[in-house]
């Protein structure tokens, strides 16, 4: 299902813009682990964001989330509704494959006593979240030729339902429609399978950007 | 007798009488689950608030994403099933930070603007909160059985318990 306030060739547009984004995250990936890390990316699904804790198994399922808030502009300490692009990125795991990541990523990392392994594990998906969740919004900045800052990101483990709705509640966008990329990552012959969601502020932020891909793609 | 368990997702608000059911808003977290009960009529409500206020849009038409519309909502429905204003017990459950993303303004934590505004709204019509389990930064299940008013809440890795 597209978006419905946007037109067919902004959807396709905008689907080939998020596919060039998170190749450029497993290209990144890759290059920091010195592993060959690549991301398989299906189409892009809009769907009510209401729905998709029934698509991951229930609101009470437990997930691991990957949250980044996103905004136009250079003030990196305002992260709040604005005008302008502004957004949210969640990336959702399940809690085996979270753990299957930060397996891969710390597989040349000794444990020592003294390291916390919830510290080390929420900071491992944190950088998998800001590197992916980075190269999205660097390809977008580098196509619209405007700066767009993502926070840093903040890993919870809990209920999918209130995951979402929090992520819910930072946008304006009336039945929260939302753009969801199943992805999977892919190591070898390990594939593992997470869910890239993006929920603009508002429809004025997904407008813009593609009004401003249609004229950069006419320079 | 069977339990009918009726989810009462994002933004909505739910009452019923009969005494099978079972309101329930499973994974709250930054939403507040407000449960309301009139004891001597058994009638229970469930509304999911999502934000703290209706006024940000400029086109309001459902009541039950905003606390301060979905109070008056859910108390209008009530009474409209038969139950008494002042009868009404009230509890509270969510308005969590599920993320705490490091430099990000405080007005994003919407939790708890949104136990603010619907404590507000409570008081606004002398309704006063017989329970509460709000902010945090965990999940949260609650449930209310409207043949008796019990409510159960739930946390992410623990069982239920009487709240």
């Amino acid at each position: 299902m597209p978006l419905n306030y946007i037109s067919h060739k902004e959807n396709q547009a905008l689907n080939a813009i998020l596919a060039e984004g998170l190749n450029n995250g497993a290209l990144a990936l890759s290059e920091m682990l010195n592993k060959n890390i690549q991301i398989k990316t299906p189409d892009t699904k809009v769907i009510k964001l209401r729905d998709l804790p029934n698509l991951l198994g229930g609101a009470e399922i437990i997930v691991t989330g990957i949250f980044l808030r996103f905004q136009e502009g250079l003030n990196l300490n305002a992260f709040d509704i604005s005008t302008g692009i502004s957004g949210s990125i969640l990336i959702l795991f399940s809690v085996d494959k979270a753990f299957e990541i930060t397996s891969i990523l710390l597989s040349s990392v000794d444990y020592t006593p003294a390291i916390d392994p919830k510290m080390i594990f929420e900071s491992a998906l944190g950088e998998v979240g800001n590197i992916t969740g980075s190269a999205v919004l660097n390809t977008i900045s580098d196509k619209l030729k405007i700066p767009i800052n993502p926070s840093p990101p903040a890993v919870v483990t809990d209920m999918a339902g209130s995951l979402l709705e929090s992520v819910a509640a930072t946008s304006l966008i009336e039945d929260n429609e939302i753009i969801l990329i199943d992805t999977c990552f892919i190591n070898e012959s390990r594939e593992i399978k997470g869910h890239f969601i993006l929920l603009p502020d508002s429809k004025e932020s997904i407008l813009e950007i593609l009004n401003k891909l249609g004229a950069a793609n006419n320079d | 007798m069977t339990e009918m368990v009726i989810s009462v997702g994002l933004g909505e608000v739910h009452v019923s009488k009969d005494p099978s059911v079972v309101l329930a808003a499973h994974g709250l977290g930054s939403c507040i689950g407000l449960l309301a009960y009139d004891p001597i009529h058994k009638i229970g409500g469930l509304a999911h608030i999502l934000l703290p206020d209706s006024t940000i849009i400029k086109v309001c038409d459902n009541k039950g994403k905003f606390a301060d519309t979905a109070i008056p909502y859910l108390i209008e429905l009530m009474k409209g099933q038969g139950a008494i204003q002042i009868n009404l017990m009230i509890k509270i459950a969510g308005g969590a930070q599920m993320f705490a993303v490091p430099g990000m303004n405080s007005k994003m934590n919407i939790g708890e603007k949104n136990i603010i505004a619907v404590k507000r709204a409570l008081s606004q019509v002398n309704l006063k909160i017989k329970a509460e389990e709000v902010g945090g930064h965990t999940g949260r299940t609650v449930k209310l059985f409207v043949k008796d008013g019990t409510s159960l809440i739930r946390t992410a890795g623990l069982n239920e318990k009487v709240f």
